[in-house]
């Protein structure tokens, strides 16, 4: 391949790596956190303050509280599950109408019991909304509400991403074979961060290319639907999948005349031997249209959803209407169209394929990190050998540093403040959802500041401890909420909730790990460098920067 | 978890060390592995762990979870063979 080509790639690839590495960088931390949203959602949820009701007494429970809220039968669900995110067995959601659809902090949750005198007992109810505040950082990199506008912006963003996974394989298609598997540590600091950074991008390319190409889908799919139906289906897409409406004015159905919940999900079941269903979503049913959709999961099928897939059934009669959204049982176009969804959100192969999507979601998180590394040590200026003094290093390269240990750690650090401060609020100031954002965002523009003001070495010393000790006090929250339970907090023993206390214990070791690393690299590195902590801390005229140095 | 999963991912990671340790840019150990037999024996791991995952899921998901597999493992390799390998030279 000729030379000026392969330079003109690799300028595609810094120059839009650069724009869009750090939004990445906090859409894969967050979307690492993100795949395990479930667990995270039960370990801040606050113990359920309604009563269970047995899953033999739910059809008692449906019709007294669609005599007591007749609006509730427009879209109703039925938890199987008894996990600590779930408020009630019975639960609604009342929308915003003017509200995005994406955005859930417009939604009012309702739940519903039967007293002791098997009286329906309504009340509103506010699940955490912590796992979904993470998962909204995933989708718009960070902006703080999904809308239509952030979503653009995040689209933006991942044709960015897309643009430097192509360019970055060009630019690398002449030594690939060479090179593969190489990661040589060593005084070549350069050639260290280019391999540690090629060496995850070219390995895990599958898994970005599956990434950016649905990002883009994910931000532009109302925009594209709008084309497809006026160039495709004439504007007439809205009513071609539409059943036909009934012959004659259907008179009002019983809801006490439909199947119970277990017989419907045995139905599922025999239908779908593989799926587990999790909760039964009732949608108009009293009308001539009422549907059941079983939601579920089956570890050994692609699932379209995150949080699997549903078999659509006749409530009063049983009767499977519809296997388009069901795990194992989809058409081969379904199942094209599934396939990408479950790539993006690990919805196939259960807890295993979680895992794995975590580690590679840290690991692109890492991609875009080493890749501002390697843009940095490639601006480096170095002592010559002759002697003379420690030359200033440039003012871009200082800038960048500093905004790449700011933002990436910023995120890091807020998120778990976050985390932290879900509970803590809860117990201290009652509505912890409110303090979601604030929390987060202090934290995120305050480490930026403090980059900006210590510059990149000094800063990324104390933030990697930030990043460590806030870690820590997730499961330290946890231990506070068993020794002292005046606080009113709380911690649950499930292995789902549990697992979050354990592995943000790992994380923080992790994060100590790295800090101790840093501090030495900033003490005893070269001091030609950014990185080295020798230097005048601050971004002033000739102030040199902080950070990372192998010694 | 299923036997037959666990075999499979346990085959998909030893297929992906035979891989890594067969080529000349691994640090886990002071030698390569000898080219061809460990190559032959790294595909033939990573074709019996798509038959144990595909003896317990569906084809396409199989795939899916061989190839991510692949993709984590051969990802993490080369940084653990280059820890190993700073620990051998200190």
């Amino acid at each position: 391949m000729r030379t000026e080509f392969v330079r003109i790639y690799k300028a595609v690839h810094t120059w839009t790596g650069i724009i869009a590495g750090m939004a990445l960088f906090i859409a894969f931390y967050a979307g690492a956190l993100t795949v395990f949203k479930e667990p995270l959602a039960r370990w801040a949820a606050p113990p359920a303050a309604m009563p269970a009701v047995a899953l033999e007494d739910t059809p008692q429970l449906i019709a007294r509280v669609l005599a007591a809220d007749p609006m509730a039968a427009r879209d109703f669900t039925i938890h199987l599950t008894d996990t600590e995110q779930v408020p009630g067995r019975m639960g609604w959601q009342v929308r915003d109408p003017d509200a995005d659809e994406h955005d859930e902090t417009s939604v009012r949750h309702y739940a519903a019991t039967l007293d002791a005198d098997g009286q329906a007992r309504i009340e509103s109810v506010h699940p955490s909304q912590l796992a979904s505040f993470i998962d909204v950082l995933h989708r718009v990199v960070g902006l703080p509400v999904d809308s239509d506008p952030n979503r653009w912006v995040m689209g933006i963003i991942a044709v960015l991403y897309a643009l430097a996974l192509v360019s970055g394989v060009v630019v690398l298609l002449p030594s690939l074979v060479k090179d593969f598997f190489a990661l040589r540590v060593g005084r070549n600091l350069k050639r260290m961060w280019l391999d540690a950074h090629n060496v995850v991008g070219i390995v895990s390319l599958p898994f970005h290319l599956v990434m950016a190409l649905t990002a883009v889908v994910f931000a532009y799919h109302d925009g594209i639907y709008v084309v497809q139906d006026s160039v495709i289906h004439d504007g007439k897409w809205g009513t071609a999948f539409q059943r036909p409406p009934p012959s004659t004015a259907a008179p009002t159905r019983d809801p006490a005349a439909m199947l119970p919940p277990l017989e419907l999900v045995a139905r599922a079941k025999a239908f779908a031997p593989g799926f587990e269903p999790t909760l039964l979503q009732y949608q108009q049913v009293t009308g001539p249209r009422a549907v059941v959709r079983v939601w579920g999961k089956d570890a050994a099928a692609v699932s379209p959803r995150a949080r699997g897939g549903f078999a659509a059934l006749d409530p009063y009669s049983g009767k499977v209407i519809g296997n388009d959204f069901l795990p194992g049982r989809q058409s081969t176009p379904n199942l094209f169209i599934s396939s990408f969804f479950a790539l993006h959100m690990a919805a196939f192969g259960g807890t295993p394929v979680q895992w794995m999507y975590f580690v590679l979601g840290l690991a692109g998180a890492w991609l875009f990190y080493s890749g501002n590394l390697l843009w940095v040590e490639s601006r480096r200026r170095k002592q010559p050998r002759s002697g003379g003094g420690v030359p200033a290093q440039r003012r871009d390269v200082r800038l960048l540093a500093a905004a790449t240990v700011g933002v990436c750690l910023g995120c890091v650090c807020g998120i778990s403040v976050s985390i932290v401060g879900s509970k803590w609020a809860y117990g201290l100031v009652g509505d912890a959802d409110a303090w979601l954002r604030p929390l987060y965002y202090s934290c995120f523009f305050g480490c930026i500041a403090w980059a900006f003001m210590r510059g990149a070495a000094r800063a990324g010393v104390s933030l990697l401890w930030l990043a460590a000790a806030s870690t820590l006090a997730i499961p330290l929250t946890s231990c506070v909420a068993v020794l002292m339970p005046g606080l009113n907090m709380w911690a649950h023993t499930s292995p789902s909730s549990l697992g979050v206390d354990m592995t943000a214990c790992v994380g923080a070791l992790a994060f100590g790990w790295m800090a101790k690393a840093a501090a030495r690299r900033a003490r005893h590195g070269a001091p030609d460098s950014v990185w080295s902590g020798k230097q005048e801390g601050g971004l002033g005229e000739g102030a040199p920067g902080a950070g990372v140095q192998a010694k | 978890m299923n036997l037959l999963i666990l075999t499979g991912l346990l085959a998909g990671i030893a297929g992906c060390a035979c891989l890594y340790l067969a080529s000349p840019n691994q640090r886990w150990r002071v030698t390569a592995l000898p080219v061809m037999p460990a190559r032959v024996a790294g595909v033939a791991l990573i074709v019996l762990a798509w038959l144990g995952l595909a003896g317990a899921m569906q084809r396409l998901t199989a795939s899916f979870v061989l190839i991510t597999l692949l993709m984590l493992v051969l990802a993490v390799l080369p940084y653990v063979g280059a820890l190993r390998g700073m620990g051998r030279e200190r």
